[in-house]
């Protein structure tokens, strides 16, 4: 049977020495690094009215991808643009290489709001003011062969160091059957006839924003530094999302409710650890993406990433020679 | 209790039970971390071309590490427009989730590093590795040497629903099913394979007593052979179920009595004449809705057919035949499903079907081998799996063996050469010319740009039609404009339509096409069609921007 309850896991092994390291990356970076990947195919996909199952499974696929290969022999950009591409196709919502390439110029451009606003003007980024700065938002012809070119041979590396396993399993669904199966989203048409407080919880507003905040937890997940996408089931995502936004919302479950999903106790507090922990880089702080660039992070504890590979060497330098 | 749940063969590396399995690791590069299920192509020694895939050579080969015999097929991949064609992931996802007696399970993919061609364009060669099945139906029929017995063909029956019933509970339409493509061993197993057309379907599987269930969405158009494709399809359904898979499992049912396919339709339109032709032409009682279809108008040029399915098939005996017309239902709403057809009196009568292990084993027999005696044939190949990108529209493309290359990477480059046509010195003149699909239409042939008469007779293969929308264009369509899956059939059926021309019509005059005036009156049916396929394509586009 087609199983919607497991998907491939990384092992211990696996999360411990990642190639990255190996290579010689120190870990904030690459953490810093996933991060800012795991926004950018957030903010892509989004632009692209992308459905969230295509944006997760592109995430999974890249944070998968990247226990195979070290980031410095496959730059983060093109494996963005590659993971989304891949995930479109496999979730039937195929895009052209095209947009897809416009889209990150965009949300890599000074005018993008990930765009750290302190360096909107080029010329404090290293660039000749008397240069036109049109490259910075329009895709050339030139320029577009070679990224796409780079784009679908970084696909096949992809799918080649999965060994083609392409399927991802994702929460969203299960957590919706669970929060309908807990009977918390069933209302019926008419008013309860006497109306207890515990009665009031299960009003319908209220049950979309548990199914939203869910939804949204299990989406804040994704990018989390434990990627526990990667060493958690589907149906155990599912569990910790549900239990996060029932207690947000003041939703009284049954006791131990987990157990019907055989999620164990120890699994669901890891998992709300792992939620309450939050990113890398604090949680009030802004990351602000650019291209190519210092890596910095001002007083306000924003922090700007820069993803070349250029400015990835550079960063790399800096933090060996500390 | 997590640790139970893990898939058997969870594809990242490996599962933490540590002690039995370290974790594996490139030796080369310590700490570089692999996946399972991907190996190098020099593993695999090859043996003989066994046939064509939708996308690819299949060749016999053996696994050099075990000695085990196993089924190749290849594709090669460019780099070039979009990359990993769609159609091979679908393939290979499918083939990777599935796991049933009979679907053919995908053993591991091998790939090559990406070399520069004589091009200078860089390409891999990638193969999906099946274990190797001695027959496939198609062959297996023809072999002389076979004749199967009314407990075999039950045994087989019960085995090719089992694996439908599978693939349809779990979400997905196979949209190939044809002889060719059930995989046969020496133990008397079948398997179904090759599911380059197969893709998920949103609608909830088939249940018992429901039939083929109602579909929400639209797919395209452009599946399954055409000898096997269903009433619905041909009529230019959209919205259509899980039923067309048993239409196919019909005429599949059929072929293993008859001996051969049985409706062998050398035009999209003669294919419905067929089919009306042997279940009666349809009314608001066994076909309802027939008439808001598409392409309904279409059987209205047709005489009125009287039902001949139970005479033609008395030799099936009375359960056998109440089987097939079930099977063979017009409406595909009433159209038994396979689970229900499982539970058919046919396989529980006289003779009983038969154990997998009882058959008796055969000389090897596939579909090409039975190509190449293409001397001794009566009739040209099926369609191979390429061709069923020929929409219901493309009613004059009656090209049988046209490559399948329609489903290769979507950059042109065809990985399959055209099959050999049947009898070798029939191979007409369009088939060169669809070896690129991209070419514009030969206006330079013979026949006057579609406003001559077209030929009469087989003989003169020389590409006639063109159609008039063409004329406005004529330039090939191009590539990037293609984004989704569904829109690229839509356009390859426009290509078809130009590129493979009256020749197959031309075909079909010794089939049984008609006098020269009444291909006249078609040319003009297809033309209005045309039209409405082209509305129907704009509109298409629009939803699918939204």
């Amino acid at each position: 049977m087609v199983s919607i309850f497991s998907s491939p896991l990384a092992t211990p092994a696996q999360l411990a020495t990642s190639p990255s390291q190996l290579a010689g990356m120190p870990e904030p970076l690459e953490q810093k690094l996933r991060l800012v990947a795991c926004r950018l195919l957030q903010a892509a996909g989004v632009l692209m009215e992308l459905p969230q199952p295509t944006i997760a499974t592109a995430i999974v696929l890249l944070q998968r991808y990247y226990l195979t290969t070290a980031l410095q022999s496959s730059p983060l950009l093109p494996t963005c643009l590659a993971s989304l591409y891949l995930a479109c196709k496999l979730t039937e919502h195929a895009q052209k290489p095209r947009d897809l390439i416009n889209i990150f110029k965009y949300l890599l451009s000074p005018a993008s709001p990930l765009h750290p606003p302190h360096i909107r003007d080029p010329s404090a980024n290293g660039v000749s003011k008397m240069r036109s700065n049109k490259h910075l938002y329009y895709v050339s012809e030139g320029d577009y062969t070679a990224i796409r070119s780079l784009l679908l041979s970084t696909e096949a590396k992809i799918l080649r160091s999965l060994g083609f396993n392409t399927t991802v399993q994702l929460p969203y669904t299960l957590a919706f059957n669970y929060l309908q199966s807990l009977g918390v989203l069933t209302h019926t048409s008419e008013p309860p006839p006497r109306e207890t407080p515990a009665e009031r919880l299960f009003s319908p507003l209220q049950n979309e924003k548990l199914v939203a905040t869910t939804f949204a937890y299990l989406t804040d997940l994704l990018s989390s530094p434990s990627q526990v996408y990667l060493t958690h089931h589907p149906h155990e995502l599912a569990v910790a999302g549900i239990y996060m936004a029932s207690r947000d919302h003041g939703v009284k479950l049954p006791g131990r409710w987990w157990e019907v999903w055989d999620v164990e106790r120890e699994t669901l507090g890891f998992l709300v650890v792992v939620i309450r922990g939050g990113t890398y880089i604090p949680a009030a702080a802004k990351v602000w993406i650019v291209e190519e660039g210092k890596f910095e992070e001002t007083e306000d504890g924003d922090v700007v990433v820069a993803i070349g590979s250029e400015s990835v060497e550079r960063e790399m330098e800096r933090l060996r020679s500390l | 209790m997590s640790q139970k749940r893990r898939a058997p063969d969870s594809p990242v590396a490996e599962r933490p039970t540590p002690a039995k399995r370290p974790s594996i690791q490139d030796p080369r590069q310590a700490g570089q971390h692999r996946y399972r299920g991907c190996s190098t192509l020099s593993f695999y020694k090859r043996i003989h071309k066994l046939g064509e895939g939708t996308f690819g050579l299949v060749y016999k080969a053996e696994d050099t590490r075990n000695g085990m015999m196993v089924a190749t097929k290849q594709f090669t991949v460019t780099n070039e427009k979009e990359g990993f064609p769609i159609t091979a992931l679908r393939e290979i996802k499918y083939l990777k989730q599935l796991r049933h007696a009979n679907v053919i399970p995908l053993l591991e993919m091998a790939v090559e590093k990406p070399m520069r061609g004589k091009d200078g364009q860089k390409r891999g060669l990638i193969m999906m590795v099946t274990p190797y099945m001695h027959h496939d139906l198609s062959g297996l029929l023809e072999n002389p040497a076979v004749t199967l017995m009314e407990a075999q063909i039950k045994c087989f029956m019960l085995q090719l629903l089992k694996g439908i019933k599978y693939l349809h509970q779990n979400n997905i339409l196979h949209r190939d099913i044809k002889a060719a493509n059930l995989l046969i061993n020496n133990k008397g197993v079948l398997q179904i394979a090759d599911f380059g057309l197969a893709r998920r379907f949103d609608e909830p599987a088939p249940t018992p007593g429901s039939g083929g269930g109602t579909a929400f969405r639209q797919y395209t158009g452009n599946v399954v052979t055409r000898w096997y494709r269903a009433p619905e399809l041909c009529l230019g359904e959209r919205n259509y179920t899980a039923a067309v898979d048993i239409w196919g499992v019909g005429c599949v049912f059929a072929e293993m009595k008859k001996g051969r396919p049985i409706l062998t339709g050398n035009s999209d339109t003669h294919q419905i004449e067929l089919i009306f032709q042997l279940c009666g032409s349809p009314t608001e009682r066994n076909m309802p809705g027939w008439e808001r279809l598409p392409d309904a108008r279409l059987v209205k040029s047709f005489a009125p057919y009287t039902r001949t399915l139970e005479a033609q098939f008395n030799i099936l005996g009375s359960s056998g035949v109440a089987l097939l017309s079930e099977l063979l239902k017009l409406d595909p709403r009433t159209r038994v499903n396979a689970m229900d057809a499982l539970e058919h009196e046919y396989f529980r009568v006289e003779p009983l079907p038969a154990k997998p292990s009882d058959l008796p084993e055969f000389a090897d027999s596939h579909e090409l081998d039975r190509r190449k005696k293409a001397g001794q044939r009566p009739l040209p190949p099926a369609p191979a799996g390429g061709t069923v990108g020929v929409g219901p529209s493309a009613d004059w493309s009656g090209h049988p063996g046209e490559p399948p290359s329609f489903h290769t990477n979507g950059n042109g480059r065809h990985v399959r050469p055209a099959p050999p046509p049947p009898g070798g010195e029939r191979r007409p003149a369009w088939q060169k010319e669809t070896r690129d699909v991209r070419a514009p239409p030969p206006e330079g042939g013979a026949g006057g740009h579609g406003h001559g008469r077209p030929p009469k007779g087989g003989k003169d293969k020389t590409d006639t039609y063109i159609p008039s929308y063409r004329n406005d264009g004529g330039r090939p369509p191009r590539d990037d404009r293609d984004w989704g899956e569904d829109r690229r059939h839509e356009r390859r059926r426009d290509e078809r339509g130009s590129v493979g021309g009256q020749g197959g019509q031309g075909r079909g005059g010794t089939g049984g096409g008609g006098p020269g005036g009444e291909r006249r009156d078609n040319r003009d049916r297809d033309r209005d069609r045309e039209q409405r396929e082209r509305d129907r394509e704009r509109e298409r586009a629009r939803e699918w921007r939204r």
